[in-house]
């Protein structure tokens, strides 16, 4: 059998006692506290997931909104062009009536 | 009317029961203007006694190409078209409603998508109200059988082969109301090919009693449904339930598993990370592998972990003493790569099937592994082929979706990412609330049979990173198989918590050159939708489909809201 280091053992031993008065603080003068705390970090864990939760249906929402939006935009540009290309070709049917008026009057 | 090989004759069949003449008026018309020549309309009165009608019919009799049949009293839908389809002598039949519209072309367009393997044509329709103003487009995928059954996305307008449509006997009694789904069904039964055109030829006028306005204005319409669904199941081999869900015109088809059930082997490769979801520290694989342990309702699995070599012995030990004898440990040397990982842990496992799982993932819906396993052990359906892989619905830590199936449209990307995951998706398809066909599935959690798995050679080991599903998701359709994304098998997926997104350029540009027609052309994502959006977002009709068009280009806005999503949610 290997000697035991006595000197090692009364430092663990210290170490350990030192650990245990320092997580009996942590806990409370109850051991009951511990497992109240760990319920306690649960709950609050799922208080924060149905937060984000909540989050994420409005983030959700923004996002359907985007879309909607992204639709309109692009409805809006069609009508743009439309109302562009309708105005050029108006413009264009008076500058070539214009034209052919000019011509009339320089023969 | 003539039949011709080049010009073959079409007949469109109308069965008329009291429709607004203004209405009906509009319906006839839309057929003399055809531009295609050999077209015969058979319009079936099926005793129609409101005012004006009978008057339309009589002048429609006048015209030659019209075949009006008068039934004595009404016999409801089937029965009326169906006397239709006896008087029609055309090549194709199509079916037409009494107060909707086609485009003038639309028998041309559908004729010239209508070549000689192909047995039914179906286009894309958009929407009238009653005053006539065009509401919005319904864009549809390419054939999609799986989708078919969980939902009739097709509708109008419909072509087909009149002998195989003979053949089929009709349309059969008792389905009224869903009368064209469950044609459709079985036309998807037997065509050798069926077409889409995506163009809108048809419009679908929303009267109040009709089922585009809704499922209260014919509720027995998706009774009906559910039991052409139920049937199509038994006639296919498919061992099945069919349930309706709270999704107007959605159903649930729940595959039966084989019996007994495969084994099936989760492989997650780790590295035994840490962080922090709904403020407590997690370490996520052992978490992933204990939300499966504690609530799946799939027992016979074996879990291949692949770890990396600093993955703590801490995470080795706790996930001994969940799973015990069903753990596999698989070490992996060197830097980390996914797809070799995943091929180094299909290589040890042992189960028939196959579960990719990213470690970061969390398992919400109970029966997600059964779901999964019903769908890639159905049986194969003609051309269509089997199902090679199925996909989970994915959300985010705040439940909003990470991942709804892939698009392969102008590069390759996550499906309505962002969206609530509550949401059934956009109208009018609600693509995020049904089973359905999709180009690629990412492989955070995907199923696949291991024999396929070998038969395709695995993950793509020149993809460390990125893409290497995209690459599996194509080469497995290559080979002949269907993907499947579904919403019924739900997770969470941390994304991007265990490592740093980054994608090298040469994965990109490998994808690129690899893929480069397939990551343009989605199938299941009608061309006609928005470049860079993924949200089936309609581009404007008539405006050229090509990414970044014009003044609006419609990436920017959109993007950076993505990305705010994503970086508030992370």
């Amino acid at each position: 059998m290997p000697e035991v280091d006595q000197t090692e053992v009364v430092h663990d031993v210290e170490a350990l006692i030192a650990e245990n008065k320092r997580l009996r603080r942590l806990v409370g003068p109850l051991e009951q506290s511990y497992d109240d705390l760990r319920t306690e970090l649960v709950g609050a864990s799922e208080a924060v997931k149905i937060a984000e939760q909540a989050n994420g249906e409005l983030r959700g929402e923004v996002m359907e909104l985007t879309v909607a939006l992204g639709q309109a935009r692009h409805n809006i540009g069609k009508v743009h062009r439309i109302v562009i290309q309708r105005a050029r070709h108006m413009v264009g049917r008076v500058v070539r009536r214009v034209q052919r008026r000019l011509a009339t009057f320089e023969r | 009317m003539k039949e011709s090989l080049i010009d073959p004759l079409v007949s469109v069949i109308t069965p008329v029961f009291n429709p607004d003449p203004a209405h009906l008026a509009a319906c006839l018309e839309s057929v003399e203007l055809q531009t295609a020549h050999n077209v015969e309309h058979i319009i079936v009165n099926d005793g129609s006694t409101r005012d004006g009608v009978a008057e339309l019919l009589r002048r429609a009799a006048d015209r030659s190409s019209n075949i009006v049949l008068h039934r004595p009293e009404q016999g409801g839908i089937v029965a009326a078209s169906n006397d239709g389809l006896a008087a029609a002598t055309g090549k194709f039949v199509a079916f037409l409603d009494h107060d909707d519209v086609l485009r003038s072309d639309a028998i041309a367009t559908m004729l010239a998508a209508a070549n000689d393997g192909v047995d039914v044509v179906y286009s894309d329709h958009d929407f009238l109200d009653a005053s006539g103003q065009h509401i919005g487009p319904c864009l549809k995928p390419q054939w999609s059988p799986e989708r078919l059954r969980n939902q009739n996305y097709i509708t109008h307008f419909v072509m087909a082969r009149r002998s195989l449509v003979v053949d089929l006997g009709g349309f059969r009694s008792g389905f009224d109301g869903a009368q064209d789904h469950d044609l459709m069904l079985r036309l998807g039964e037997t065509a050798r090919q069926i077409a889409h055109v995506p163009e809108v030829l048809y419009h679908w006028r929303q009267a109040p009693t009709s089922v585009a306005a809704g499922v209260d204005a014919k509720p027995w319409a998706f009774d009906a449904g559910q039991r052409a669904v139920a049937e199509h199941c038994e006639r296919i081999g498919l061992d099945a339930t069919v349930n309706t869900t709270e999704h107007e015109g959605i159903y649930r088809v729940q595959n039966t598993l084989p019996s007994p059930p495969p084994q099936v082997s989760v492989l997650i490769p780790t590295r035994g990370s840490a962080g922090h979801i709904w403020g407590i520290s997690r370490c996520f694989v052992v978490e992933a592998v204990r939300s499966i342990v504690e609530r799946s309702t799939y027992s016979d699995l074996e879990f291949v972990v692949i770890i990396d070599d600093d993955t703590p012995p801490a995470v080795i030990t706790t996930l001994q003493d969940l799973v015990g004898e069903r753990l596999v440990l698989v070490e992996h040397h060197g830097e980390f790569n996914f797809s070799t990982k995943m091929n180094e842990g299909a290589a040890a496992a042992s189960g028939d099937l196959l579960l990719f799982l990213n470690d970061d993932t969390e398992l919400i819906e109970p029966d997600s592994i059964q779901v999964l396993v019903g769908l890639v052990t159905g049986p194969s359906e003609g051309a269509s082929g089997p199902v090679g892989m199925a996909g989970s619905k994915l959300l985010f830590d705040d439940g909003t979706i990470q991942h709804g199936g892939h698009v392969y449209f102008h590069g390759p990307h996550h499906a309505s990412t962002g969206w609530s995951g509550a949401s059934p998706g956009p109208l009018p398809l609600r693509p995020l609330a049904v089973a359905r066909e999709c180009s690629g599935v990412t492989a955070a959690v995907a199923m696949m049979s291991a024999e396929l798995f070998n038969e395709v050679g695995g993950f793509p080991e020149e993809l460390p990173l990125n893409y290497n599903d995209v690459d599996l998701s194509l080469r497995i359709r290559a080979a002949g198989y269907r993907i499947i994304w579904t919403p019924h098998s739900l997770w969470y997926h941390f994304e991007s918590r265990t490592r740093i997104g980054k994608v090298l350029p040469r994965e990109t540009e490998y994808i690129e050159q690899r893929w480069a027609h397939e990551l343009r052309n989605d199938p299941y994502y009608n061309p006609r939708l928005s470049p860079l959006w993924f949200d089936w977002l309609e581009w404007p009709l008539d405006e050229p489909t090509f990414a970044g068009h014009g003044a609006t280009k419609p990436d920017t806005f959109a993007m950076a809201v993505r990305r705010s999503i994503k970086r508030n949610s992370s």
